[in-house]
């Protein structure tokens, strides 16, 4: 829609009313993405750690799988 | 020596012969082993007849085995492709986001020192005519502010362990890129409707017209230094809108790819939709860059357009004259027509 209009009469209320757009535009997208995170994180599935707990080795802690913190990477007879 | 002695004698030697140096050329043209390994009593390699992996691969194309465990992609040990797809993510993604990015912003700063602003083209008429509606601007603040957003999140992908993770350490960079994806696949779709609504809303205009080739061949008035004629939106401004709708549905199909792993692409189609998303990504946060530079502090009067919706009756004319005509009387009575924008 077209309008003209006098831009110094009319510049306080279109300041105000472009802050409002930035800013809902800004909240909308913040909204979905706060709806759309909690329906993914809903559908997200539980690490394999926790779907499947072993007794033995665990594949997300280095510090206590069989190899041990301090394994260089070298073989050692001893 | 009797014969017995002899015959024994000859046996000892070719059977230490064969002991000692069979398994060293058997070990020829094979990987070597790390020290200790193989170091059997006997001098002998267990594994020195078995087949390698380089074989295997060879051979079969991909090193598979089995599991027990449901996911059955967890078989493959080793596929090519992997490599590929894990050299080009590690080394040539960084160098070419660098480049086009990095190129991008150097080229608009020198453009910016050598030119300065685009500057006004015409004496303010005081009177001011909608440029955006409302629909239109809320869509492009709620498109850009999610594109920022997944702009900065999706650079922590390939930057952030690279610049960073040696600033800030591991705990807080652990913690930011975990929020980092959160907010890039929830932001991802405020993003896709924004898009869509886009595609909607601003189709028509951008569809090409009599006034682009001139407009791109004068470099949008550069060569000229004569604003050419343009409608709604110039040609530049075209160019910006297909990049952003094609660039945003190549981003969005390879991200809901993505998002929803071997959902309906095995793993070769994986690594495909990360090439598409990584390469449009790349583009498109170049190109918006550049429209950004051109929307602030490139052009005087352009950021009014997409803040208040409104621009100045002779800025309109100056840079969109193919839309409002210098000489147009029934200006004031066109009410619902289509207005320029920047």
């Amino acid at each position: 829609m077209t309008r003209i209009c006098p831009s110094e009469l009319a510049r306080g209320s279109l300041r105000s009313e472009a802050m409002r757009m930035i800013l809902s535009g800004i909240a909308i997208a913040c909204l979905i993405s706060v709806g759309v995170g909690a329906v993914l994180y809903s559908m997200s599935r539980p690490p394999v750690y926790e779907a499947m707990p072993m007794p033995g080795v665990r594949l997300d802690d280095p510090g206590h799988n069989l190899v041990g913190p301090r394994w260089t990477g070298r073989f050692d007879r001893s | 020596m009797s014969a017995p002695i002899r015959m024994a004698t000859v046996l000892l030697i070719c059977l230490t012969t064969i002991f000692a140096v069979g398994p060293v050329g058997a070990q020829h043209g094979r990987d070597t082993p790390p020290a200790g390994v193989g170091a059997q009593p006997s001098g002998a390699d267990p594994t020195a007849e078995s087949v390698t992996e380089s074989e295997l691969l060879n051979e079969i194309g991909k090193l598979q085995g089995r599991v027990t465990i449901p996911d059955g992609k967890a078989a493959i040990l080793v596929q090519p492709q992997g490599r590929t797809y894990q050299s080009f993510h590690e080394r040539w993604l960084p160098w070419i986001g660098a480049v086009v990015i990095l190129g991008m912003a150097i080229a608009l700063a020198v453009f910016y020192l050598i030119n300065g602003r685009i500057p006004f083209g015409a004496r303010p008429s005081g009177r001011t005519i909608v440029r955006f509606n409302r629909l239109e601007r809320f869509n492009h603040w709620m498109t850009a502010a999610s594109f920022i957003v997944l702009a900065i999140t999706g650079l922590n992908y390939v930057f952030g362990k690279r610049l960073l993770f040696p600033l800030i350490g591991p705990d807080a960079f652990a913690t930011w890129s975990q929020w980092a994806k959160f907010a890039h696949n929830a932001f991802a779709f405020p993003f896709m409707l924004g898009i869509v609504i886009m595609a909607i809303v601003w189709l028509r205009d951008n569809l090409p017209d009599r006034y682009d080739w001139p407009w791109l061949r004068s470099f949008g008035g550069f060569v000229s230094g004569e604003h050419p004629p343009a409608g709604r939106f110039n040609a530049g401004q075209k160019l910006i809108f297909w990049s952003v709708v094609l660039g945003g549905l190549a981003l969005s199909a390879s991200g809901l790819v993505m998002l929803f792993p071997f959902a309906l692409v095995d793993i070769n189609g994986m690594q495909v939709a990360q090439y598409v998303h990584a390469f449009s990504a790349v583009a498109l946060i170049a190109i918006i860059l550049a429209h950004i530079y051109i929307g602030t502090i490139g052009m005087v009067g352009a950021f009014e357009a997409m803040e208040s919706g409104r621009v100045d009756i002779e800025w309109a004319r100056t840079h969109h004259s193919a839309w409002i005509p210098p000489d147009d009387p029934d200006l004031p009575e066109r009410t619902g027509a289509r207005v320029p924008a920047e």
